[in-house]
């Protein structure tokens, strides 16, 4: 489902070149709850953003749906995320002009979906995320597990193939983290295949497959639970 | 889409306060701006085009060249327009006009009615010109010599309506009909009247009006279509060149007009307003290069108003960062994002729009002072406005939000959610782009300030300069009408038994108004020998008739000679008195007891001496070199009474001017004015320009302090976490306010560099305009150097200050 091959990745400064990714192949499963882990500075985001397709490698192959996409420009980058991606960041990354309601709503208005159907999905996202009773409110009125929860129901809303989740949890108290993570493991087992960046090992735990990166490099995976035996 | 853009835009100004006020004004304040100087120049380019085919409408107007005289003037001799009318009716319809030159009173109903503007024109006047008739009698309008034109607001006056035609009304003992009430001339025409009279009744009085003699018609024509234009234009230059033929032979031993070249000008109607600048003009018109320089103005400002937003809105992107990464990785394309931004833009620039309608209508009041107009909102409706706003609000919606459209339409996804944006950091050009956007705000400013200081010096000068007599306590009463000037002995009598009257005289102008050219003869001219070369014994003089006392009143010094006095009684009738120039310009050698002769419109040539010479004083603007003038006593050509007062109890002194004037002028009506202020209107023009300069000065300065705040914003934004580790390390609050107003202070230095060059050439040619000028000197730039220098660090310490002053542990966290 998603395959990745020699991907390679170097960013360039006016002296310095700092190569944030190295021949890294790897394959995801549909289905699968797949965590990456590594210190910082190890590429982990970095491959997370060409898998979400926010990015190009320097090097390498990336199939994408059966599509090698690692020349792709922008556009037609946009074109497949909308359609199959749904994204959760570190801090949230709402809009802050935007109500609850009005955040969710935005990858179902790119998408092109009609006004009544809109409000439909949303209104049932939001219900599923416990966060409904929140809709009018702004951002900067909720608290971190709240505006966590606003991000995935705008992540799941549009029932994408995938989530990539980075460092989900990273800014928010244990409890909260522990609901984000019990969220995201249920949507895993509704089907949706999940690509998440941790720190945490209590996170990963979560994960079918943990991939360790050091240096931009796969350097083990672990397999926590049969995936096979799942599906 | 549409909706959750609005939004979000709406949310984002109201959240940004300072930053929504201060682009939306700026803004504002340029529309406005732009706004009153497009109504402004709308106006002046509509004068005379309400006229029926003004297209082909022209002035018919004489051009000549010969050995170092140019003569252009507005009006022709009668013979030539009656010649028009009557042998080239194929081509043309022409109508002559001739200003009164001491407007009389019309007396009806009982009531009276006195206008400084009255016309005798040809039967044929409504053939050329389509003044608007509100009620006429059947037939002719101006065959008959009593048959006279009324505006609607003299027939109002009298009779209270402007059904007034075929009623009778008494000019100078004499009766007239009203064969038609027209309404008021517009206050875009050229010319203005309320009364015409018939130019028959002008032939009964003098028989010269359609053969050779003074130039003194106005010769309208309207060809009856280009062609035909160009033919007749064609023909009269034939006869001309061939007249001019003669003249040469004739002239090839005395070389009085060595070089003599002549033209028929064919002068647009709707280019005499902003255009001619020819002798005799009916009023005084406008100014083309004005038009020019406030256009260009009105530009800069529109441009200053865009480049704010520009550097706002790419400055504020920062903030706006995280929403467009979020939008593109929910879907956004650079496309969405591009149409978002220009969206915002556009509905910015409506906003301001509505903004500065508003502004535009409060300023009106003050506007239409300034510039001597009569302008509302009213006259946005119109097609031109429309076409004027729509294409502005595009244009400025364009210019303004295309940049930052572009600029963050391509922010990248990844860069934006993760590394955090650090603005520009990697965006040199766009760094550069933003200052070149300051320089050029600031080197407009700067260019605006010197001007606006150098002109106010000027006028300042022309203030206070010396202009040869005193024109303070100078009441000015004007006469209408030949039988005012026939009480005026008696009156002038009373007026000086007045306590506070210090002395009365009769004159045809006051300082300040345009004096006439005449033709005058000096015998002795034509046989001095200059150089072996015979001289015409013509001269051209500009003429001031006057009382004995005129000279004494104002103070007026004489040079050589005396000047007249009541003591010689033949002062009256053969005495003239010539000005400095006079003398200078045609070489009189030993002028004192010279023969001279004045004949303009007498059966019998008055000959008198020249008994003195008045030193120059300026009876003109400083724009011109003191004409020659000729002064002589010669009451039928009146206008006005001079009194000059002591200016003790001033109305009790004016009360009783009145009651002597009703004592002896029962029917005319009493009107005064001061010399002092009348004078000043001579720089009606040039206050006018100032007054726009200082206006747009201050706000291209206002604009450019906006868009400095905006860039300071930027940099300190962008500098945050230098800053903070400035502070950390140890750097005081003023050093670190130093090392950021560094950069702006060489912004504003090139600024000043820049504007200097354009500055100093165009106030050269502005000055040269004055024949008495100021020097350009440094003062100017060097102010306008440090008022801008304040202006712009005040701005940025502004910013500088709460940045440098804000808690370093807190913005090194949020980084």
């Amino acid at each position: 489902m998603l395959k990745t091959n020699g991907l390679s990745k170097t960013y360039r400064n006016a002296e310095v070149e700092t190569q944030a990714l190295q021949n890294v192949s790897l394959e995801v499963k549909e289905g699968e709850f797949v965590a990456i882990m590594g210190p910082s500075g190890c590429g982990k985001t970095t491959l997370l953003n060409i898998m979400g397709l926010l990015d190009n490698p320097n090097k390498g192959e990336y199939f994408f749906l059966g599509q090698e996409t690692s020349k792709f420009n922008e556009k037609k980058r946009a074109q497949l995320r909308k359609k199959n991606i749904g994204y959760i960041f570190q801090n949230f990354n709402l809009i802050d002009e935007l109500n609850v309601y009005e955040n969710v709503e935005l990858p179902l208005i790119y998408m092109g979906i009609k006004g009544r159907e809109r409000k439909r999905k949303v209104l049932s996202a939001l219900e599923k995320m416990h966060i409904l009773h929140r809709k009018y409110h702004f951002p900067q009125q909720l608290s971190g597990g709240q505006q966590q929860r606003v991000a995935v129901a705008r992540a799941v809303v549009g029932s994408p193939m995938f989530i990539l989740a980075d460092e989900p949890t990273g800014n928010l108290d244990s409890a909260h983290g522990e609901e984000v993570m019990r969220t995201l493991n249920d949507l895993n087992k509704e089907g949706t295949t999940i690509l998440m960046v941790t720190h945490s090992q209590r996170d990963a735990s979560y994960a079918n497959r943990i991939i360790r990166l050091f240096d931009g490099q796969i350097i083990n995976e672990n397999i926590l639970q049969s995936f096979t035996k799942k599906t | 889409m549409l909706n959750n853009i609005i939004k979000t835009t709406s949310r984002f100004i109201i959240k940004n306060k300072v930053y929504s006020i201060i682009n939306i004004f700026g803004l504002a304040f340029g529309l406005a701006t732009s706004i009153l100087i497009f109504l402004y120049i709308h106006d002046e380019l509509s004068y005379d085009k309400f006229h029926k085919d003004y297209q082909n409408i022209y002035r018919l107007q004489e051009e000549y060249k010969y050995s170092d005289q140019h003569q252009l003037w507005a009006t022709t001799e009668g013979v030539l327009g009656y010649n028009l009318i009557t042998k080239y009716s194929d081509y043309a319809n022409t109508c002559r006009i001739l200003d009164i030159f001491n407007p009389p009173s019309l007396f009806a109903n009982k009531s009276s009615a006195s206008e400084r503007k009255m016309i005798y024109a040809d039967s044929t006047f409504f053939d050329v010109f389509s003044f608007p008739i509100l009620n006429r009698t059947e037939g002719s309008l101006l065959h008959k010599s009593n048959q006279i034109l009324v505006s609607k607001r003299i027939a109002t006056r009298l009779f209270g309506s402007t059904l007034a035609a075929g009623n009778k009304v008494e000019v100078d003992d004499r009766t007239y009909v009203i064969s038609a009430v027209f309404d008021d001339v517009p206050d875009n025409s050229h010319f203005h009247f309320d009364v015409v009279f018939s130019m028959n009744k002008l032939k009964e009085e003098w028989e010269k009006v359609d053969s050779a003699g003074p130039m003194v018609f106005y010769t309208y024509l309207k060809v009856h279509d280009a062609s035909k234009g160009k033919e007749l234009q064609a023909q009269l230059q034939k006869i001309m060149d061939d007249d001019l033929k003669k003249i040469l032979i004739e002239d090839s031993v005395e070389h009085k007009f060595a070089g003599l070249e002549g033209k028929y000008l064919f002068v647009p109607i709707s280019d005499i307003h902003l255009k001619s600048k020819a002798e005799k003009e009916l009023e005084s018109n406008g100014n083309f290069e004005h038009i020019l320089i406030y256009l260009t103005i009105g530009l800069f400002i529109l441009i200053l108003a865009a480049i704010n937003y520009t550097n706002l809105a790419t400055a504020s992107s920062i903030k706006r960062a995280k929403e467009i990464g979020i939008r593109k990785v929910m879907g956004a394309n650079a496309g969405n994002i591009f149409i978002q931004f220009i969206s915002e833009s556009f509905a910015l620039v409506l906003a301001s729009l509505l903004i500065s309608l508003v502004l535009v209508e409060l300023s009106f009041p003050y506007f239409n002072e300034f510039a001597g107009k009569n302008l509302t909102l009213g006259q946005l409706l119109e097609k031109e406005s429309l076409i004027y706003l729509i294409s502005v609000v595009i244009g400025l919606g364009i210019l303004s939000g295309l940049y930052p459209s572009l600029f963050m339409s391509r922010y990248k996804t990844s860069q934006v959610l993760n590394a955090k944006l650090q603005a520009g950091k990697n965006d040199l050009l766009n760094l550069f782009l933003r200052r070149i956007l300051v320089i050029s705000q600031f080197a407009i400013s700067i260019f605006l300030t010197i001007t606006t200081i150098t002109v106010a010096k000027q006028l300042r000068f022309i203030q206070n300069s010396d202009i040869g007599f005193n024109k303070e306590q100078v009441v000015v009463l004007p006469l209408s009408g030949r039988n005012s000037i026939k009480y005026l002995p008696e009156l002038k009598n009373e007026l000086l038994q007045i306590p506070g009257i210090e002395s009365v005289s009769g004159t045809s102008n006051i300082p300040g108004e345009r004096f006439g050219v005449y033709g005058v003869r000096m015998p002795d001219l034509g046989e001095e020998n200059d150089q072996n070369q015979r001289r015409s014994d013509r001269i051209g003089v500009r003429m001031l008739c006057a009382d004995y006392d005129f000279l004494n009143a104002f103070g007026f010094e004489m040079i050589k000679g005396r000047t007249f006095s009541i003591e010689n009684s033949s002062d009256s009738s053969e005495a003239f008195i010539i000005n400095e120039s006079a003398v200078a310009k045609y070489k009189i050698k030993d002028p004192i007891g010279k023969k001279m002769i004045f004949s303009y419109a007498l059966k019998e040539p008055k000959v008198g001496k020249i008994i003195g010479i008045v030193k120059d004083f300026h009876y003109a603007s400083f724009h011109t070199e003191v004409d020659p003038l000729m002064i002589h006593i010669f009451p039928r050509f009146y206008k006005y009474i001079i009194v000059k007062v002591d200016g003790e109890n001033l109305n009790s002194t004016l009360a009783k001017i009145q009651t002597a004037w009703y004592h002896h002028l029962p029917k005319a009506p009493f009107s005064y004015s001061f010399l002092d202020k009348s004078y000043d209107n001579i720089y009606t023009n040039d206050k006018r320009m100032g007054n726009v300069f200082y206006f747009f000065t201050f706000i291209a300065l206002l604009l450019a302090g906006m868009g400095l705040y905006g860039l300071a914003a930027f940099i300190t934004e962008q500098r945050r976490a230098e800053i903070s580790i400035r502070k950390i390390l140890g750097a005081s609050l003023g050093r670190i306010m130093l090392t950021l107003t560094k950069e702006f202070t060489i912004l504003i230095i090139i600024a000043n560099l820049i504007a200097w060059l354009p500055a100093w050439y165009f106030l050269k040619n502005w000055l040269n305009d004055f024949a008495i000028r100021i020097e350009l000197g440094f003062d100017g730039f060097v102010l306008a150097a440090l008022f801008s220098l304040t202006i712009g660090l005040l701005t940025v310490s502004l910013k500088t200050y709460i940045a440098a002053k804000s808690n370093p542990v807190e913005t090194l966290k949020t980084d």
